[in-house]
């Protein structure tokens, strides 16, 4: 089990590196999905199995598709645009922000174990259909509002 | 948990078949390049530009379905899970038709509006 999870967590680790480092979009992104991929293994060291299910399934396969689509709609980034000082600047700092405001939080609150719950995919079903039956209604609602907005988006696109 | 050990054996053993394939690769073949073996289509038909251009649109959109109905399947693993051997298989078949036809509009949407068209 330790084994395991140094495994995924040096996987995740060089991935993540990866995506920032490499100069290749495409590239970047293939780095990107071996990043999901140790975390959805993660997951499922946790016993989250759903959670790590959702991660191969949603993040795998569609959030990086659709990264992959976006590059492909842009045009060339980095032979035409070069960043400026200015830019560079802006980015180091807000990213300095940002770290510090993270290590503040954890610093403040420990990292807690929690309790090892077993909850099963059917277990989640249960719940999802009668306790929280309203709300699993309303998420089928707001995918028909995204799906609606992407139509109007891109249809408004070609029309240009 | 144990059954995960086959999952991240089938990944492993996916992993040596594609690297093994490039490194006995490596290992076997002659390298004598030329410059009409490097270029893109070894056949003789000769690449114009770059291949970095720029998508239609509507090759976006297809993603963006895509990953609309990937989600909704998400919602719907669960629910099968639990569906043989349930005690209210009505109730929870008909609060499954609601949630699949909430999302049917949008499908029926889209084909109104010529999204799943290609055009």
């Amino acid at each position: 089990m330790e084994i395991a999870f140094y495994i995924l967590a040096g996987m995740a680790v060089t991935s993540a590196i990866l995506v920032v480092s490499l100069k290749n979009l495409v590239r970047a992104i293939l780095a990107l999905a071996s990043l999901f991929l140790s975390i959805a293994g993660l997951y499922i060291l946790l016993s989250a199995e759903f959670l790590g299910l959702v991660q191969i399934l949603v993040y795998i396969g569609g959030v990086i598709l659709l990264f992959l689509f976006l590059i492909m709609l842009t045009e060339n980034l980095f032979e035409k645009n070069k960043v400026n000082l200015f830019q560079r600047i802006t980015g180091v700092g807000l990213v300095l922000l940002l770290f510090s405001i993270i290590i503040s939080i954890f610093m403040k609150q420990p990292f807690q174990a929690i309790p090892k719950t077993d909850y099963s995919i059917q277990e989640l079903g249960k719940h999802l259909l009668t306790d929280y039956l309203v709300p699993f209604e309303v998420v089928s609602l707001l995918l028909l509002v995204a799906l609606i907005g992407a139509i109007v988006i891109a249809k408004k696109e070609e029309n240009k | 948990m144990k059954e995960y050990l086959w999952v991240a054996f089938f990944l492993l053993v996916g992993i040596a078949f594609c690297l093994g394939g490039f490194i006995f690769n490596w290992f076997i073949r002659s390298n004598k390049p030329s410059e009409s073996k490097l270029s893109t289509y070894e056949c003789g038909e000769k690449p114009v530009g770059s291949a970095w251009i720029q998508y239609d649109v509507k090759y976006y959109l297809y993603g963006l379905l895509f990953l609309i109905f990937d989600v909704e399947i998400v919602f719907i693993i669960p629910w099968a899970t639990i569906f043989k051997g349930s005690a209210t298989v009505t109730a929870l078949f008909v609060e499954m038709v609601i949630f699949i036809v909430i999302l049917l509009v949008g499908l029926i949407y889209a084909g109104k509006k010529g999204a799943l068209q290609w055009r």
